[in-house]
Formats: structure tokens, C-alpha cells, sequence
């Protein structure tokens, strides 16, 4: 069947949901669709009661209504993206992307599936495949940011800082978000051209009511160690603290406090807002990025 | 990002009039001019067209002087909108048009008019206009309208539409924000041009709406790739055109009017980490605005009671744990959420992330923030947007579909089970909330006050919420019990009943004939947890509905039709009675039976409520008959479930 014939039988399933119910009461009421439903109906309804299982965080559920959904749609390409993702086994998930991606169609799903390859790679260390995956990726979906992002990392872990500038600098062409642009500007910074950066960063500073994350750019861009750097990460330490509840912390704030403690070689409370970062929800290269930096002024001081 | 689809040569002067001349069929606009994407300097009108046509936009400063016509209209081909399946892509021949307007003065009115070559296709009306915004930073008064879950295509969104307009006369809205749910069931593209465009025609033609998209369209359109019938459907600002930050992308974005600014995000499927895209373009957002005023809008509440329950579901609880932190060191005002079929706001609240909520160390001010008579004045906040000083949350999922509350989250200071809307108003350093009922009438006021430092102060023991509930909701009810009735089937007597997961009756049921030896017996009241039932139930968490059935006979009918039957229930939370298989009691029930009953309300069984049965006596036999009664309850994990009723004749 064709790949969209899902989305459609979804659609017309969702047409007899007037409106969207607590996930129990739905998950309830398709219950008992299913067992009078026939293989074509089925197959929808396994798909959209595995929906309602995520929304109400019974992931184990949803992953058997997306294996049935698989075995009675094998040529759908969705449903083994949405079960590579509830998949926890590395070589199942793998098996589940890979047909995925041979099933897609349409450029965008081709690109959705790469970015779960290219996450799928990093996870297991295979970061030359995770490259592949993210390129093929941003290839197919040219204003894709998540692939970006990652093939940022990919290529900072690397040690590849020229290549990184470059491809950073294309991507901001393509795309005019500020997190393309923030990855940017710190892609110029480890490849030792901050100098280049300094009006864009008074500019910024300037301009912004909350100037931390700028006073910790314009640390890294002054010489490591040096007391113009010292004094400006712990202006922006003072910034943060001011805005930040240790006790419901923003977590956006705790890495920039990780960051601005380590430039002011204060290692032990970096180590200790890096912790608190780690025990909240958070994607896996942003992570090891961060510690793999704190490390590192850590290092270069001894 | 759907630019990928746009012909990217701009129209102008470009004659087709050979080619209609040749199309047998009449060309109509199918969706109505609105307009979208203000700014201080510009602005888009968008229509579509079943068939190509010479698209000319005139403008001007009055409606009898369209002098200035548009430059660039972008076009767009049904082929090149959504490419998803045939049922959801517009319909073949759709040419959508999207004239963009520049080079505007900032906070000034213009009319215009749409035209095929020179014939007009819109008429010489007043309110094709539009308004651009004020410059940013300016502290010009607003006024927004903010609606969700309304995309029915039913009467109650459209009486809640009216509703917002009577209350307005002859006062101008600055814009409207959609929480989303606007197009059910599945934010198809003939759902958007069914449920939405025509309800709103008359105030979408002038008023922009900025909207955040639902799960209901999310089943169409994807916020990833920003490809689907909702996206189609809007010009959002990607690069910052209207103010905030670029996002790059139209699934979370920010805008400016004057002095407030206001964020959406995508709470339905894109990653919610505070590490993500999202939050990283949020979080820049927030460093660089300098407004007085900051409102954030998406479609999943992180507090709520209503239909959802917060404590529960991901994308709700993602929300609450990793964005709010982010919007509250920010200095968010304001937060508006539908999903949650109900309207809930909040008290002054901040720091409340934690799973389950609690009241404890969070209430920042526990008054109901009305500064009128009566009131406990309003919500005092710091000048400017200072960091963790409050935050009011306001779940608009009122506007159209069925309400349902499950409990009174304990953080709102009103939980209001009410069709309506909201209407946000900000004037020199006040910002004031109404909810509006269907009705036009004011049902809450609340106002935020801000100037010089104020402290952070926790409310201990704060109180609890202020529960309204629609009358045309009570009226669902039952009465009070006479005091005299002599029962025809008494209270507590043995019925038949059927309960279990997954067990349903066959169809008829409900009818005399109906064989129910397989069915169990017990004595009523049936159900669990409230120590007022004769047989236990074990309901909680496996299934919600339990099917009831009593023989009774009549020997002498003229004396039923004289003295007047009724059935008596205690019940928690709804039920559908029959009578010799016809329905006679539909209660708290809004549509459906059985398995594919939809729509409860909450319900305590504290007493009896009498149902009057008199004109259904025509039903009743000599001899044998048989009352049959569905009980429902409103959540599979519901903490008590009753049914418990007997048939009576008054005295």
C-alpha cells in the first residue's frame, strides 16, 4: 500500500474523535473499537492508541500497538519511525530506522528518518555514520535545524574547527535561526577567530535586557585565563544568579552558570551546576559538550 | 518550511483573461481574504481561489480611495500546498494567494479590496481593513482576543464568536491569538476550510490571527519539516519579521505589538527538553526582549483539571517541568493554553514544576485579582519584566467543543465550566483579563499591576478555587425528590447488571425481550469507593461503564399516568436511562451510548435527584416492562464510581 493510505485511514478514524478526550478515556474507547474493527481500521487504531499511550507516558504499550501496527502495515515507513523511537535495544532500533528510511517517499520523511539515524549513531558511537546520517539529512530538509546542531557537535568532537566554521557558516545562509547563529558564533570562537566577533558581541550585549550568555561569548573570546575573562564571567554569573531558583532551576541558566564558573576556573561549582544539568532532561551531544568543555578549561589551567 | 513550495516569481501585471475565458467552470474565492502577519510596516492578505485568476490587491487610507495597488502576490497551487493524502489536501484547482504589503506606516489603518483583473471580488466594506502594529516598544493600549479548542464548525463556536463580538461593539481588536484545536478532527485541509475560516470570516478579514498549533492538527501537519494543512493555512513570522529573535522556522515564533511581546511555542511534537531547538531559540528570545508586557501561548496546559489532567500526560507535564522554568526566569506574565476543554486562571503563581502540583510554596497571591467592588484587587507585580515575580495561567480550551472538569486544580483561582473566550487587554501598567461567555457577558476579571519592586512573598495556605458552573450544564441535572412517592421499584432492589472490561451488551439490549440470564444480579446502588454502594465494583482503571437492567410490572396504568412516574438516582458521574428500550434520561452525557458514549461531566452522588417521567407513560405497558440504565463515569481513574436509582410515582 502507499505510505500515505496511513495518514488517511488515521484521518478518518480521527474524524470520528470530535474532540480530544483524557488519553484513558480514549485509549478506552478504541479498545473497544478494536475488537470490532476490521485488518484496515485495525492498523489506524493501533497507530493512534499508541498516540494516547505516549501522551500518558505508558511508552511499553505504545511500542506493542506499534509493533501491531508494523505487522499489519509493514510498508508504512511512519510506524517503524514512531517504534524505532520507543525502541531501547540498539540493533531493534537500527532494524526499525533502516526500514524506515527504505520505505520513505517523500524528502521530508527520508530527512526525518536520517535524523533518527544520525541520533541512533551517536548514541552508539559511530560518529562517521552519525555524519553521514546528519548530511543526508540537511541535504533533503535544507532548513532542518536539528541535524545542524548535531552535525555541529559532530565535527567539534572531532577537532574539525575550520570545517565547522565553514559549514556553520553556510547553514546561517540557508537558515536565519538564532540557534544556528548562536552555534556560529561559537564555532568561530574554538576556532580561534573571537577577535572577528567582538562588535557582533558588544552589539548583542548591548542590545539584550539579559547579557549573560554574551558576557560568557565575549569571556571565551578574550585569552583564556586572563583576567578580562575572569571579570566577565562572573558579571554574568551575577546576572544568572539573580534570576535563577535553585530550587526549580532554569536549566538553560545552569549550563550557562557551568560554563561561566569554569572560564572563572572555579571547578568544583561547575562540576556541581554540570551535575544538576545532567539529571534533567537533556539531549545527549548538548551533555557531552558541555562536560567535555568544563574538562578542558580544567585542564588547560593546570 | 513551506517557502520550498512558493512559485517565487512575483505577479504583476501578468493577464489571464484568455485563459478563463476558456474554463467552463465559474471561478469563486473559497476561502475569504484574511489577513496575517502584521507588522509595524507590513502586512499579508491571504484568499484562495478555485481556479487561477489575475489576484490584484488594492490598498488605501480610505475605503472609497484604493489607490495604492500590491506589488507582490505570492501564488500557490494546490499541487504545491500540503502534499499529504487526497482526502487532506486542498481541493484540486486551489490557487491560494498571499499578497505582501510593505512599506506601511506603523499603526495605521488601511482598507483594501481583492480583485480578479479588474473585476472586485471583494465588496466596498469597511471591514476589509487592517491595522498596522504600533512601533515596537510603544506604549499604545492593546487588545487581543484569544480562543481554543473551538474548531468544530458547531453552534457553540459560533456563539462564542458572537459572544466576543456583542461584548466588543463597537471597541477593535488588535489581534487573536488561536490556541489551537481549530480544525477537528484531524486538521484536515477541508476541516480548516469547514471549521474555521467560514466561522471566523467576519473577524479574520480584519484582525490577524497568530495561532499555536493543537494535536488535532497535528495529526496532519508536522512540526518538523513545518509541512501540513496548518501551515498552509498561516503566514507566520519565521525571521523575526514582526519583532523577538529569528526562530527559522514557523512551528515556534514571536512577535511585537507595542509593548508586549508574545511568544508561541510547539507543545505537541517537537522536542520539549530545555536543551532543544525550542527552548535554545527561547531562551534567546527572552534575553533580547525589552517590552512591558510578556505573553506566551501553546496548546498544552501545564495546569489543568479539565478534560486533561496535567499531572498525567507528557507533553503537559514537559511543558510545566522544562519550559516554564525558562518562561518564569524570563518574566512571562501571562500564559494562555487550550487542549483542556474548560476555562481555568490561575492565581499569581511561580516556581510550580513539580509532578503532581502542588499549592505549597508557589501561590505568590491566592486573591481572585479583580480590582473592582467586591474584589481582592488586583495582582501586584514589579515594573518591567522582572524574573520569577508571577505568572497567571490561563486554559482557554472553552470554544466550542464539549467542557468536562475533572477536579479544581489547586492552583486556579476560577475554574469555569462555561463556552467562551478571552479577551486580554494591556493600558499603561495594567493588563486585565476577561473571560466572555457565549452570552457576551463578563464571567471573570482579573487585572496585574505592576510598578517600582515588588517582593516575593509565598502564600501559605492558599485558598482553594472558585468553581462556576454553566446553568445550561446544571439543567442536566435532576430535581429534588418529592416528599411523598411510592416506589414501583424500590430503592436498594436486585437488578441485572453487566460490568467488566470490555464487556458490552449486544444491541436491543434495553428492549423487554432482551435475554439477560448470562448477566450477574446484585442489589442497588452498583459502583466503588464512596461506601454508598450495595455491590462493589471493581471499576478504577479498567473500564468505566456499567449496564443496569429491572423488570417491573404494571397492573393498573391509568393510576401510572394520574399520580406521574419518576426515576429516582444518586449517580457519579452520568447515565442513560430507557424505558422499554426507548431513551428517556440522557444525564451528564453529552452524546453517545455505551462504548462510544462521549462527553462527561463530573458528578457527585451526595443525594437522590428526581427525574420526572410523566410524558413518557405512553411507553409503559400492562404487565411487564423493563427499565434499562447505562452508568458512566467520567475518567477510567476516577476515584469513585455510583449507580444507584429506582423508579417511583409521586403521591
Amino acid at each position: 500500500m502507499k505510505p500515505k493510505l496511513t495518514v488517511l485511514l488515521f484521518c478518518l478514524v480521527c474524524e470520528f474523535l470530535p474532540a480530544h478526550e483524557d488519553p484513558h478515556d480514549v485509549i478506552h474507547a478504541l479498545t473497544h473499537k478494536l475488537e470490532h474493527a476490521g485488518k484496515a481500521e485495525k492498523a489506524a487504531l493501533y497507530f493512534k492508541r499508541s498516540t494516547e499511550y505516549r501522551a500518558s507516558r505508558q511508552d511499553e504499550k505504545a511500542k506493542q500497538d506499534l509493533l501491531a501496527y508494523t505487522k499489519l502495515k509493514p510498508a508504512d515507513h511512519l510506524g517503524w519511525l514512531e517504534l524505532s523511537k520507543l525502541e531501547k535495544d540498539n540493533e531493534n532500533r537500527l532494524q526499525y530506522l533502516s526500514k524506515s528510511l527504505k520505505l520513505a517517499t517523500d524528502y521530508y520523511d527520508k530527512a526525518l528518518s536520517h535524523i533518527e539515524l544520525a541520533k541512533h549513531f551517536y548514541i552508539t558511537g559511530d560518529f562517521k555514520s552519525s555524519l553521514a546520517s546528519c548530511e543526508e539529512a540537511i541535504r533533503l530538509e535544507k532548513n532542518g535545524i536539528v541535524p545542524v546542531e548535531l552535525k555541529s557537535h559532530l565535527l567539534w568532537s572531532k577537532d574539525r574547527l575550520d570545517e565547522r566554521v565553514k559549514f556553520l557558516t553556510k547553514a546561517r545562509e540557508k537558515n536565519v535561526s538564532i540557534v544556528i547563529e548562536n552555534m556560529w558564533i561559537e564555532a568561530m570562537i574554538d576556532a580561534g577567530n573571537g577577535d572577528q566577533l567582538k562588535g557582533l558581541i558588544e552589539k548583542n550585549m548591548q542590545e539584550s535586557r539579559f547579557k549573560s550568555s554574551w558576557q560568557i561569548r565575549a569571556a571565551l573570546c578574550a585569552p583564556q585565563h586572563s583576567d578580562e575573562a575572569k571579570s566577565l564571567a562572573k558579571s554574568a554569573i551575577s546576572e544568572i544568579n539573580k534570576r535563577l531558583d535553585l530550587e526549580r532551576p532554569d536549566i538553560t541558566l545552569l549550563m550557562d552558570l557551568a560554563r561561566a564558573h569554569a572560564i572563572t576556573q572555579d571547578y568544583d561549582r561547575a562540576q556541581h551546576y554540570f551535575k544538576l544539568v545532567k539529571s534533567s532532561p537533556h539531549d545527549p551531544w548538548t551533555i557531552s559538550e558541555l562536560e567535555k568543555r568544563i574538562k578542558e578549561t580544567e585542564l588547560s589551567s593546570k | 518550511m513551506k517557502y520550498r513550495y512558493l512559485f517565487t516569481s512575483i505577479i504583476s501585471g501578468l493577464l489571464f483573461s484568455s485563459t478563463l475565458a476558456s474554463q467552463a467552470k465559474e471561478i469563486e474565492v473559497t476561502r475569504a481574504p484574511y489577513i496575517q502577519l502584521a507588522t509595524e510596516s507590513s502586512q499579508v492578505v491571504v484568499w484562495r481561489m478555485n481556479g487561477q485568476i489575475e489576484p490584484v490587491v488594492r490598498i488605501g487610507k480610505s475605503v472609497d480611495k484604493l489607490d495604492v495597488p500590491v506589488e507582490k502576490i505570492l501564488v500557490k497551487h494546490s499541487v504545491h500546498l500540503w502534499r499529504g493524502p487526497e482526502v487532506g489536501r486542498a481541493p484540486k484547482d486551489t490557487m491560494q494567494y498571499e499578497a505582501y504589503i510593505t512599506d506601511l506606516e506603523p499603526d495605521t489603518t488601511y482598507y483594501y479590496a481583492v480583485y480578479n483583473g479588474d473585476q472586485r471580488l471583494t465588496p466596498s466594506d469597511k471591514s476589509y481593513h487592517f491595522k498596522t502594529h504600533p512601533k515596537i516598544g510603544s506604549k499604545t493600549p492593546s487588545r487581543f482576543w484569544i480562543v481554543g479548542d473551538s474548531g468544530t464548525g458547531g453552534r457553540d463556536q459560533k456563539l462564542v464568536h458572537d459572544g466576543m463580538k456583542k461584548f466588543m461593539g463597537d471597541k477593535k481588536l488588535d489581534g487573536y491569538l488561536h490556541v489551537g484545536d481549530m480544525a477537528y478532527g484531524s486538521g484536515l485541509d477541508k476541516e480548516f476550510s469547514r471549521n474555521f475560516f467560514p466561522m471566523y470570516e467576519t473577524t479574520l478579514r480584519n484582525t490577524v490571527c497568530w495561532g499555536a498549533m493543537g494535536n488535532h492538527e497535528g495529526y496532519t501537519s508536522k512540526g518538523e519539516s513545518a509541512t501540513g494543512p496548518y501551515y498552509d493555512a498561516f503566514v507566520h513570522p519565521a525571521m523575526a519579521e514582526a519583532g523577538g529573535v529569528p526562530s527559522g522556522t514557523e512551528a515556534y515564533y514571536s512577535f511585537d505589538y507595542g509593548n508586549v511581546h508574545f511568544i508561541c511555542l510547539n507543545s505537541h511534537d517537537l522536542d520539549r527538553s530545555p536543551t532543544a531547538a525550542m527552548a535554545q531559540w527561547l531562551k534567546s528570545d527572552l534575553e533580547k526582549t525589552k517590552a512591558d508586557w510578556l505573553v506566551a501561548f501553546f496548546h498544552h496546559p501545564p495546569y489543568t483539571k479539565g478534560s486533561h489532567d496535567s499531572d498525567n500526560e507528557k507533553q503537559l507535564i514537559e511543558m510545566r517541568e522544562n519550559i516554564m522554568p525558562i518562561l518564569e526566569s524570563g518574566g512571562v506574565d501571562v500564559v494562555f493554553t487550550g487542549h483542556s476543554h474548560i476555562y481555568e486562571r490561575s492565581m499569581l503563581i511561580d516556581g510550580a514544576y513539580v509532578t503532581p502540583s502542588t499549592n505549597k510554596g508557589v501561590v505568590l497571591d491566592d486573591g481572585d485579582g479583580d480590582p473592582r467592588e467586591g474584589g481582592d484587587g488586583s495582582y501586584k507585580k514589579s515594573a518591567g519584566l522582572a524574573p520569577n515575580n508571577g505568572t497567571i495561567q490561563v486554559v482557554a480550551g472553552h470554544g466550542g467543543t464539549g467542557l468536562r472538569r475533572k477536579a479544581n486544580h489547586v492552583l486556579m483561582s476560577k475554574v469555569i465550566l462555561m463556552h467562551g473566550s478571552v479577551i486580554l487587554e494591556t493600558k499603561d501598567n495594567k493588563l486585565t483579563l476577561k473571560m466572555i461567555n457565549y452570552n457576551g457577558d463578563k464571567v471573570d476579571h482579573c487585572v496585574i499591576e505592576k510598578g517600582g519592586k515588588v517582593e516575593r512573598k509565598i502564600v501559605e495556605n492558599p485558598r482553594a478555587p472558585e468553581l462556576i458552573i454553566d446553568k445550561k450544564i446544571l439543567a442536566k441535572t435532576g430535581a429534588k425528590m418529592p416528599k411523598n412517592h411510592e416506589p414501583v421499584i424500590p430503592k436498594h432492589a436486585e437488578w441485572d447488571y453487566l460490568a467488566g472490561v470490555n464487556l458490552h451488551p449486544a444491541k436491543g439490549w434495553t428492549n423487554i425481550e432482551f435475554d439477560t440470564s448470562n448477566w450477574k444480579k446484585g442489589k442497588a446502588g452498583f459502583g466503588y469507593s464512596d461506601k454508598d454502594d450495595n455491590t462493589i465494583l471493581d471499576m478504577k482503571d479498567k473500564f468505566t461503564v456499567v449496564y443496569t437492567r429491572k423488570e417491573f410490572v404494571i397492573n393498573d396504568l391509568s393510576q401510572v399516568k394520574v399520580k406521574g412516574l419518576g426515576l429516582a438516582a444518586k449517580y457519579d458521574d452520568g447515565f442513560i436511562a430507557y424505558l422499554n428500550g426507548v431513551p428517556i434520561v440522557r444525564c451528564l452525557v453529552d452524546y453517545g451510548d455505551g462504548a462510544t458514549a462521549k462527553g462527561f461531566h463530573n458528578h457527585e452522588a451526595n443525594h437522590y435527584e428526581f427525574f420526572p417521567l410523566s410524558r413518557y407513560t405512553r411507553l409503559l405497558k400492562k404487565g411487564k416492562n423493563v427499565i434499562s440504565i447505562e452508568g458512566h463515569n467520567a475518567d477510567i481513574g476516577s476515584s469513585d464510581f455510583t449507580l444507584d436509582a429506582f423508579l417511583t410515582i409521586k403521591k
